[in-house]
């Protein structure tokens, strides 16, 4: 039994230890929530092949976890620091190497990954190969590297022999062969790029996913209709207007389009070439 | 034949009223419950996510009871000198073995048929959460029933190490330790080997390249057991290939039950 003044002792060191307690717990929640993981990101900067041989019997719900990780810190937003996309890029290829037929990773991979530009489009190129070769009965994967190719490389040879082979594919849509047949052709970009989202759009299984396609086909309407002004103010007045909105001063459009894909839905603009 | 049956049974009620298997039940569980929320933040290839998490707490548990009950089981029996008990009466050694043997194996066998149930109900409210989106492709029940048979015969290869082990060391712990490892050389010599011979990052010798390859032949190649891709992603099924499979990994178990009868009957447990 404690008698009194052990007992005042006991509760006083109590107090102090819940204090001592709440003020730790408070300063390592801060800590926490400066690390939260849809602010920061990291990779294991192994090999996929030494996660293959570290997960043994569980690569497949590794690389469940990988993509999870890399989706929870892309959420919605819009730019993607240097550092963070090389994370995210090697958790693409982690993910997909454990797991080569996974299609959620084949998609947020072509939805992410390319759209960086530069030496990004490579890799998301070479990672969505391992899904070409994996995912044999699936057009998508050729689709989307068609896509690349084409879009972002400006390489149409390639373009066109991937989605010619592509089409092969039981159950590819038709269209796949003639939009190979197209891209052998120079020029016309936009309208094969909206052709192909069209494609996408018939295919596409969940709202979401339709939803995200019709935005980016509307945001390429756009670019097509602000690049056809583009072309009729160049030839009236000799060179690219100094901004889109002297499209419009010159009565060549009525308005400016609005970008969907942007939250102050503005087109980037430089000296005659448009993007969204 | 009798009293290989009889310490099956008794090997078997031991078992079902550990706690250790009660604990595993009700971790199991909960992890099938996570199967049903985490499927949520996925999108596409749904079916695969509930496969991979389904399979995962089907081999957790497996090992589970492989490592607790069944290392623990044995290891106790002889440390604790209670196999006595039981080879001083008409029963000989090598009865003894195959009686804990098939008595763990019939555990073994009922948590895969409790859990693999739990799983398919996990996996129906998936479905219907889901709206039917969480069906894989080309989804078939015979497919499912070969994918499970093939996760029980690894785990009955793992059981089997763990007898051998259990047996030869004279600590429960370094058994543990020893069937861990195996389990997990089991899991990646083949990812090992592949690397090695394919030279893509790193240049090894020949000599080492062999090394490995023979090394490879000593310990069970567990991956070959796994099938989940082909239920997940409703892949073509090779007859042939998983009756060799099959053939290998009763093979191997057969054989290492075969050395520790022979090590136990040498053994001075007095």
């Amino acid at each position: 039994m404690l008698n009194t003044k052990d007992s005042k002792i006991c509760l006083c060191l109590l107090v102090v230890a819940i204090a001592i307690y709440a003020g730790s717990a408070l300063s390592v929640q801060r800590s926490r929530d400066r690390l939260d993981p849809t602010q920061v990101i990291s990779a294991l900067q192994v090999r996929p092949q030494v996660l293959e041989i570290l997960s043994g019997e569980f690569r497949s719900l590794l690389a469940d976890y990988l993509v999870l990780k890399a989706s929870v810190y892309l959420g919605g937003r819009y730019s993607t620091p240097d550092t963070c996309k090389k994370a995210v890029s090697i958790l693409f290829r982690q993910s997909a190497t454990l797991d080569p037929r996974f299609f959620q990773t084949c998609y947020l991979v072509q939805g992410i990954e390319p759209w960086w530009k530069g030496i990004w489009v490579k890799k998301a190129i070479t990672t969505l190969e391992l899904f070409r070769k994996h995912r044999d009965w699936d057009w998508q994967p050729g689709f989307f590297i068609g896509f690349d190719y084409f879009y972002f490389l400006k390489d149409n040879l390639s373009a066109s022999r991937v989605l010619m082979q592509t089409a092969e594919i039981p159950n590819a849509p038709p269209l796949l062969g003639l939009l190979g047949a197209r891209l052998s052709q120079q020029g016309g970009q936009t309208k094969a790029s909206i052709a192909f989202l069209e494609t996408m759009l018939d295919t596409a299984g969940k709202e979401s996913a339709k939803t995200e396609i019709k935005r980016r086909i509307e945001a390429l309407k756009g670019v097509l209709k602000l690049e056809r002004g583009i072309t009729m103010y160049r030839a009236r007045f000799g060179h690219p207007p100094d901004s889109l909105e002297c499209l419009v001063e010159s009565g060549i459009l009525k308005d400016v389009p609005v970008n969907p894909c942007r939250r102050d839905g503005r087109y980037l603009y430089n000296r005659g070439k448009v993007g969204f | 034949m009798r009293y290989i049956w009889l310490i099956m049974k008794v090997t078997f009620k031991d078992g079902i009223r550990s706690r250790v298997l009660f604990g595993i039940t009700i971790l199991s569980v909960l992890l099938f419950a996570a199967d049903v929320v985490i499927t949520n933040l996925f999108s596409l290839d749904v079916g695969k996510v509930m496969i991979d998490i389904g399979f995962a707490a089907l081999s957790l548990a497996g090992l589970s009871v492989i490592f607790f009950l069944g290392i623990g089981m044995l290891s106790q029996d002889i440390h604790n000198k209670t196999v006595y008990m039981v080879i001083s009466r008409p029963v000989t050694r090598s009865q003894y073995i195959i009686g804990k043997f098939g008595g763990l194996t019939l555990i073994l066998l009922v948590v895969m048929a409790i859990l693999g149930a739990l799983a398919l109900v996990s996996f129906g409210v998936g479905s219907l959460l889901l709206e039917g989106s969480a069906l894989p492709r080309n989804f078939s029940w015979p497919i499912l029933m070969t994918t499970l048979f093939f996760h029980f015969l690894s785990l009955l290869v793992v059981l089997s190490i763990a007898f051998f082990f259990t047996i030869i060391s004279s600590s429960m712990y370094l058994a543990m330790l020893f069937t861990f490892c195996v389990y997990f050389i089991g899991n990646s010599i083949e990812t090992i080997v592949k690397v090695l011979v394919k030279g893509e990052f790193i240049t090894p010798s020949r000599f080492y390249v062999i090394l490995m390859k023979g090394i490879s032949w000593f310990f069970p190649n567990l991956a070959a057991f796994d099938i989940k891709a082909t239920l997940a992603y409703g892949l073509p099924q090779d007859v042939t290939y998983l009756l060799w499979t099959g053939v290998y990994g009763f093979g191997y178990s057969f054989i290492l039950i075969l050395l520790t009868l022979m090590v136990f009957r040498q053994k001075d447990i007095c």
